[in-house]
């Protein structure tokens, strides 16, 4: 739809009369003697103005008259052409001669008669005479020859045209897209497109503002290769182009597929095959992996690719949900969590079988007995190494966790305005994915409480936080200790009392208690933060660790445990009351049959049993897990410890030793004190796993209740 | 459907490429010099800047040169009105960040066209 601009043209009238006034008051006002610049550029940008505008409104006299002005005005506003009195009134003259053009154009008379055309070739000399007396730059354009559009295109037929077009890396920064270019260029024609991508880097070392492609294109078109080259005339100082005639048949297009993402893709197909041959040898019900799909060849830095795509390069493919695998450096495999997962919980469902197994050979007779038991230890050997092995797969070194606690407590730090020096120790440790997780979060407790509380620095010194990992056994160990003042237990007395935490008027309680209130409440001497020790205790539980704290005049220390691994579990099984407990092996010390007269009542709800030169709690598990069964005849202790500290556990019966596989309550039911978690036994029955340190909480909450009920 | 910066210090040019833009269904804001144009490009981030070379308190050049240092204007095109397209004119507007131009005078089709190459 041709767009209507007449309605602008009396307007446009107007404002040039305007600019004719502005130019005209310029040159009378004109130091011809020394020229003001600003005037200058004011007058030629008014005749610049006025010839702007004419061509669009069809006022060809205009336009062509301005033109050769505005060239005059050029050369004396920057001081090319000296300004001289006659070149001026040449100028003014050439002013009214505009006007009456456009007295004409208004009255919407053609300004042809013999006065105005004999004016104005006159004015039209003088001023030429005036450009060229002095140096004069190149100009770009003579008189009359005004360039308004396009040459016209040469009638060429139709025929196929190869062009290549290669657009330099600083494409993108003119604000030029080759999207946009190509899109133009299939306006002209049939349009085929081969992407080169000898210039990709890898996905790693993109950048996104560069441009990395190219193109070969065929066109189908009966325009001419001017029309063609006027597609690319914004960008042909950008860009490596070149088109070529090649008569009737289309030309074949190179495809181009660097030897780099060729590499990867043979990689990528091999490691396919090999996974495709693991599932095959599978049994019954193998789980569906499915195959490994080739990465998006097209990057993803390029936002669009070429529109027509006839093009051998590998469509990108959708991505499946679990990552597929991809290829590093030679010998290693990037592999998703979910798949180990599941080979995890494989690995679990071995074990299982293989206890119902065990169930079985109990009812067999002696021989086939004997021969059967020795061929599931050999299958015990298998599955543990098996296990061992799946589980190294999901270990991860623990120093990512302490260099992120350490940059966490040095912001925070200089964000209190402390200066704190931090040593790391242990980095190399392995712990479990999840464990890691779970003690990033702890970590992130401990350390704010360590900077807030424990970390004073002087204008001499700055504090010192120190994090210390180590392996202990089946769990892995991290202290956080600072240097500073210790708990301020009195402080600590006050908040907790004013919280309602102490029965009785006079409360006296220990350090001991102290702590433990310290990390199990959260209680803080500077508010509450949301965060702290018991944030962190909660954390830790949940993955069946602990938190413990110990303070002295050198400083506190918060030590952390964790379980290294965890889905399965060296077990101890117990009898209490009717009931199957797990109690986690590596937490036993040992087991023994009661002696009644080492059993010693200490108070009214504590008892004691001498142990050699100790002397240690007896925790009535019945009571402690809320079962009604009555175990004051039990004659079995299971004494177990608990970060440092011993304790024995009242069990009716012990039962086997087995590997059980750690199911999570929280993830199938809820989280319970006292418990980290459940199994599922060779009889088909459930089991539940004590939490040590939950349970002698329970226990010491029991006695505190009974305490003060009995008060 | 886009929105356009226009500028130019000419009252009529400006009536007209508003005019032409908007009935193609853009929106436009229109400036009457590079300063101007500096501010209200950064009142409101526009998909395309079309502007004149010579103007009054800021040329066209260097508001290209300006734009071009703000981040939300580093790959917008932005296409010059001028009246000649020769090479020396072309570096100019190359070296100061142009994208293309735009050849003076024009009709309103060419225009369109024109914005059609750059818009996506």
């Amino acid at each position: 739809m041709p767009i209507d601009i007449s309605q602008f043209i009396q307007g446009f009238i107007e404002d040039s009369f305007e600019n004719v006034e502005t130019a005209e008051q310029g040159l009378l006002e004109l130091d011809q003697g020394n020229p003001d610049p600003e005037v200058l550029n004011g007058i030629f940008r008014a005749v610049h103005s006025i010839k702007g505008m004419s061509g669009t409104f069809g006022m060809d006299d205009v336009a062509t008259f301005t033109h050769v002005a505005e060239n005059y005005l050029d050369l004396l506003r920057t001081g090319a052409q000296p300004v001289r009195s006659d070149g001026v009134t040449a100028l003014l003259e050439g002013l009214d001669h505009l006007r009456v053009l456009f007295e004409c154009h208004k009255a919407g008379r053609v300004a042809d008669s013999p006065a105005i055309l004999e004016q104005r070739a006159r004015l039209l000399e003088h001023l030429q005479v005036f450009i060229r007396g002095g140096p004069a730059p190149a100009a770009t354009a003579t008189p009359g020859d005004l360039e308004v559009s396009a040459p016209e295109a040469e009638v060429a037929g139709l025929r196929w045209l190869k062009i290549s077009f290669r657009p330099h890396a600083e494409l993108f920064a003119t604000g030029n897209d080759p999207v946009l270019i190509l899109r133009e260029l299939a306006t002209l024609g049939e349009v085929t497109v081969q992407p080169q991508l000898d210039r990709l880097p890898p996905v790693d070392e993109f950048d996104a503002e560069q441009a990395y492609l190219g193109w070969e294109i065929a066109l189908h078109t009966d325009r001419s290769e001017d029309d063609v080259s006027e597609v690319f005339d914004w960008v042909d100082d950008l860009c490596d182009l070149t088109i070529e005639a090649v008569g009737d048949t289309a030309p074949a297009l190179p495809a181009s597929i660097p030897a780099a993402i060729n590499a990867s893709i043979s990689h990528q197909l091999e490691a396919e095959d090999a996974a495709q041959e693991i599932t095959e040898d599978r049994a019954e019900a193998p789980p569906v992996i499915p195959p490994a799909v080739p990465k998006d060849a097209a990057p993803t830095a390029e936002p669009k690719s070429a529109p027509k795509a006839s093009d051998p390069a590998p469509d990108p493919a959708p991505a499946q949900s679990s990552a597929p695998a991809a290829v590093d450096e030679p010998g290693t495999l990037r592999v998703s969590v979910d798949k180990v997962d599941h080979i995890v919980d494989l690995v679990g469902e071995l074990i299982i079988t293989r206890s119902v197994l065990r169930q079985i050979i109990g009812e067999l007779d002696s021989h086939a007995r004997d021969r059967l038991e020795h061929a599931l230890t050999l299958l015990e050997r298998n599955t543990r190494d098996l296990q061992e092995s799946v589980m190294s797969v999901r270990l991860l070194p623990i120093g990512q966790a302490l260099q992120r606690a350490r940059s966490a407590a040095q912001t925070l730090a200089s964000t209190l305005g402390k200066r704190v020096s931090i040593s790391l120790e242990g980095e190399e440790i392995e712990v479990d994915k999840a464990v890691l997780e779970c003690l990033t979060q702890v970590l992130h407790h401990l350390t704010s409480n360590a900077v807030i509380h424990g970390v004073r620095s002087t204008a001499q010194s700055p504090g010192q936080l120190s994090f210390e990992a180590r392996h202990e056994g089946g769990e892995v160990v991290v202290v956080v200790s600072d240097d500073g003042p210790g708990i301020d237990y009195v402080a600590v007395a006050e908040v907790a009392a004013q919280l309602g935490h102490f029965s009785g008027s006079a409360p006296k309680p220990s350090h001991e208690h102290l702590r433990t209130l310290l990390v199990r409440e959260g209680i803080s001497t500077v508010g509450s933060t949301g965060a702290g020790l018991d944030a962190a205790q909660r954390t830790a539980r949940t993955l069946g660790g602990e938190i413990s704290i110990g303070s002295g005049p050198d400083g506190v220390s918060v030590t952390v445990r964790l379980p290294m691994t965890m889905a399965i579990l060296d077990a101890q099984l117990v009898l209490v009351g009717e009931e199957t407990f797990i109690v986690p092996l590596t937490s036993i010390v040992e087991s023994l049959l009661i002696d009644p007269n080492r059993r010693h009542q200490l108070t009214t709800t504590q008892e004691v049993y001498s142990l050699r030169s100790e002397s240690l709690p007896i925790v009535d598990l019945a009571a402690a897990l809320e079962s009604n069964y009555d175990q004051h005849n039990a004659q079995l202790l299971v004494v177990v410890e608990n970060d440092g500290e011993k304790v024995g556990l009242l069990v009716t019966g012990l039962l086997g030793q087995q590997q059980v596989v750690v199911k999570s309550l929280e993830d199938n039911y809820e989280s319970v004190p006292g418990l980290s978690g459940a199994t599922i036994l060779g009889d088909g029955s459930v089991a539940l796993i004590l939490d040590i340190a939950g349970v002698i909480q329970l226990a010491t909450d029991a006695q505190g209740r009974t305490t003060r009920a009995a008060s | 459907m886009a929105v356009i910066l226009a500028v130019d210090d000419s009252r009529s040019m400006r009536r007209m490429v508003n005019f032409t833009l908007e009935s193609a269904g853009h929106e436009v804001i229109l400036a009457e010099d590079g300063l101007d144009a500096l501010e209200k490009a950064r009142d409101r981030t526009v998909q395309l800047v079309l502007t004149d070379v010579n103007m009054p308190r800021m040329d066209g050049l260097s508001l290209i040169r300006e734009l071009r240092k703000l981040p939300n204007y580093r790959f917008t095109p932005i296409l010059t009105l001028t009246t000649e397209a020769g090479p020396e004119k072309k570096k100019e507007g190359r070296a100061a960040g142009a994208t293309g131009w735009i050849v003076k005078p024009f009709d309103p089709e060419k225009l369109l066209a024109v914005i059609n190459r750059v818009l996506p």
